[in-house]
């Protein structure tokens, strides 16, 4: 990597640029905070810009494959996660900055409303497209676990949006 | 098979994730379910809207201000270095690991007169050996301390609650009394008090019952000590293999950041050669 021409970082930032709201926000939600969202995408541009004269199908294929380097690097912090046992809820100790969570969608806003053991099966069924095996691996836990998590978390989800479509219906 | 145990595997069955059998059994009881044909229906529109508003939120997505400034230093930085895995990673769980070599005994160590030994100043197999015995003797303390929930892991169940270190670490002070125990298979390991300054943190603790390291499972129990993201270096252990107390030294933790106990081996501990010292008087 040392020595590669600087043509090669700026034609591998003006790939990224258009994605990197987009990667920024798959990893806040995949890994639920600001901090470790910036260490995932940080880590999956370096090792993407290791990569990159390697990229196969053309720069057409570049938004897709970071997004997929990406969600490898949030599992790999999850796994990681699924075997640290906090003190403390870190976040009583680490206050969000305001300002710097995304702003919502109703879907995401009841998704992140979610407990973090059922948040994280969602988004990474939905936003990551893991099987229910994948995320049973990623998060350390059975399989059945995964099954009956998502089954919660869905009924949840149903329940919140079906009273934010009720009091939008009423606000009209 | 009951309708609400079909209704947990539905999910699985839309997607085409069930094995032939328990795929058959959701479609028998469908068959003659409606109302769990509906809840598929229902569970088929909900899942669907769940990922196209997701992911037209992450589509919509803008980044921070900054942003590709800091990933442009990140990849120059990393430019500069080594790429990952070209250290020498320190696997301390081995030794540990069913199987694998494993240390002698406590009380054939103080027979063997072994009173001080560094890392970096003994034979190959014989520091690996000291670093396994400090890292055990270290995480098996500070698993004491800092397991406040215990992780869907088999080999933990049954650890109790034993509360964390970060009120003590909010201000720099004296020694804190802790007092805090759990026994698990004869073993007693007892966490004395922990002392905070802006130099190190120092946990002092007791093992008893123990007959032999095997005893322990540290390969269950080996982790890293970090405050906030950052793993504390391990400085020092010190055991008095009579009495079975430890004092292991870590660096300074920073005032008001968690610290966070992470299970299993260590492969990124900071810092620069540290000490065992076996013999030592508390």
């Amino acid at each position: 990597m040392r020595g590669r021409p600087a043509a090669d970082e700026e034609r591998f930032f003006e790939l990224l640029r258009p994605e990197q709201g987009k990667l920024y926000r798959t990893a806040w939600a995949i890994l639920g905070n600001e901090a470790d969202a910036r260490d995932a995408l940080q880590e999956a541009v370096i090792r993407a810009y290791r990569a990159f004269s390697q990229l196969k199908g053309g720069e057409a294929a570049f938004p897709g494959w970071i997004r997929r380097i990406l969600i490898n690097q949030c599992t790999q912090i999850l796994r990681r996660r699924a075997r640290v046992i906090p003190v403390e809820r870190p976040e009583d100790f680490r206050p969000e900055p305001a300002g710097t969570v995304p702003e919502h969608g109703e879907v995401w806003e009841a998704v992140r409303r979610l407990p973090e053991h059922y948040r994280s099966v969602v988004v990474l069924r939905f936003l990551a497209d893991l099987s229910l095996e994948d995320i049973a691996r990623t998060l350390d836990i059975p399989l059945g676990t995964v099954k009956s998590r998502l089954h919660t978390a869905l009924k949840q989800l149903r329940s919140a949006l079906t009273e934010a479509d009720a009091e939008r219906r009423g606000a009209l | 098979m009951t309708c609400e145990k079909v209704r947990v595997e539905l999910p699985a069955y839309l997607a085409g994730e069930l094995d032939e059998a328990a795929s058959r059994l959701v479609a028998d009881h469908l068959a003659h379910c409606a109302a769990c044909i509906e809840e598929m229906k229902a569970v088929e529109r909900l899942q669907e809207r769940i990922a196209r508003e997701l992911r037209a939120w992450v589509d919509a997505g803008t980044a921070p201000p900054g942003l590709e400034a800091e990933l442009r230093r990140a990849v120059r930085m990393a430019s500069a270095q080594p790429e990952a895995g070209a250290e020498e990673a320190l696997d301390f769980r081995h030794g540990w690991a069913p199987g694998a070599h494993r240390p002698g005994d406590v009380t054939s160590l103080a027979r063997a007169g072994a009173v001080a030994g560094r890392a970096g100043g003994v034979a190959a197999g014989r520091a690996e050996w000291w670093r396994t015995l400090a890292t055990g003797a270290a995480a098996v303390a500070v698993a004491l301390l800092l397991v406040s929930s215990l992780p869907e892991s088999p080999a933990l169940q049954g650890l109790p609650v034993v509360g964390g270190l970060v009120q003590l670490l909010q201000g720099a002070g004296d020694e804190v009394p802790l007092e805090r125990a759990v026994t698990r298979d004869g073993v007693t390991l007892r966490v004395h008090s922990v002392r905070y300054s802006r130099h190190e943190t120092q946990v002092r603790c007791s093992l008893t019952g123990v007959q032999s390291l095997d005893q322990l499972e540290t390969g269950d129990l080996a982790g890293t000590l970090l405050a906030g993201t950052e793993p504390l270096p391990l400085r020092k252990v010190q055991v008095d293999v009579s009495s079975g107390r430890v004092l292991v030294t870590f660096g300074a933790a920073p005032p008001r950041v968690p610290l966070i106990y992470r299970l299993g081996p260590l492969p990124e501990v900071p810092g620069g050669p540290w000490e065992v010292e076996l013999g030592f008087r508390p």
